[in-house]
């Protein structure tokens, strides 16, 4: 699996997806002018890094843990779908028995962001780790 | 409706495109930072200003049909700073066979509390598909959670099967 790295827009976030460090990092604004096909190239790097993991569980390999930094200013609601659909596939690489730690950032007093994550975590049932950042 | 005298924050008419909302935000930023509002409600604006703004956006955008009433008919949105807080209004074409679908969902987002606009946003979250124009159904749970109140709105036949939907929302600090 290759490193993934897009560049933030004033439209698009920040995305690095590290698969030697086991990282996954979303920053910014999304609101993209079509969140499907911006998010089609991310889906499909979680897609075939979910069948590359499948394939160390099937050999025998070790397990080891994931952390995903999400920490966007906003998202508009086409783009929360699409971040969904992410997370589902996190959650079928958790359910293969890989650690997996949600980290979701939100600015100072931003407790819309805040709910964000709230709403994402229960309809997704994972976990996330609620950050306020000074 | 609060009709006290009010601050005009963001006001803009005509043809909405992709370019158009990049042009708006700063100004709202800057506008709302003026006041001296908190994030929290510059946030919460943001939300239904973009929101809004794309669904005209998009819908017009997706509707040829529609482009010629612009002139006489152009969409419009306005942000004033009241009293109590702002009002959010907006209004774009829409064609006739629409607006009950458009309708039935604001009935719905409007009938619901926070605690019901929470469980529905989960649920389309989880199930809603995107249209053929890009949205996923989330656009006016995120509004209606956003803004906290009931979002009125009306429709005004203009020709036939062409309609002047119109949009408005108190949004509390």
């Amino acid at each position: 699996m290759k490193l993934l790295n897009l560049k933030a827009t004033e439209y698009t976030p920040e995305i690095i997806l590290d698969p030697d460090e086991r990282k996954f990092e979303f920053k910014g604004v999304s609101r993209p002018e079509n969140a499907i096909s911006y998010y089609t190239e991310v889906y499909n790097w979680f897609a075939d890094y979910e069948s590359y993991l499948k394939k160390i569980v099937y050999a025998g390999g070790d397990k080891f843990n994931l952390t995903c930094d999400f920490y966007f200013t906003y998202f508009n609601s086409a783009s929360s779908k699409m971040i969904y659909t992410i997370l589902e596939i996190l959650k079928g690489i958790k359910k293969l028995g890989f650690g997996l730690t949600i980290n979701w950032y939100y600015d100072e007093g931003d407790d819309q962001m805040r709910e964000d994550g709230e709403e994402l975590s229960e309809a997704i049932e994972l976990m996330f780790n609620l950050v306020e950042m000074e | 409706m609060d009709e006290s005298p009010s601050i005009v924050v963001l006001e803009f008419t005509g043809l909405v495109s992709f370019n158009t909302i990049s042009s708006l935000l700063p100004k709202l930023k800057e506008n709302v930072d003026a006041l001296g509002e908190k994030v929290n409600t510059y946030k919460r604006l943001l939300t239904i200003s973009i929101e809004i703004l794309e669904n005209c956006y998009r819908y017009v955008e997706s509707k040829i049909y529609l482009k010629n009433y612009q002139e006489d008919y152009p969409s419009f949105f306005k942000i004033s700073k009241i009293e109590s807080g702002f009002v959010v209004e907006s209004g774009n074409t829409i064609l006739k066979e629409d607006m009950s679908i458009i309708s039935a969902k604001l009935d719905k987002v409007n009938s619901l509390d926070e605690a019901g606009l929470r469980e529905l946003y989960k649920k389309t979250i989880a199930n809603g598909q995107f249209s053929e124009v890009g949205g996923a159904g989330l656009g006016f749970i995120e509004i209606a959670k956003a803004a906290g109140s009931a979002i009125h709105y009306s429709f005004e036949n203009i020709k036939q099967d062409v309609y002047f939907y119109k949009l408005k929302l108190d949004v509390k600090p």
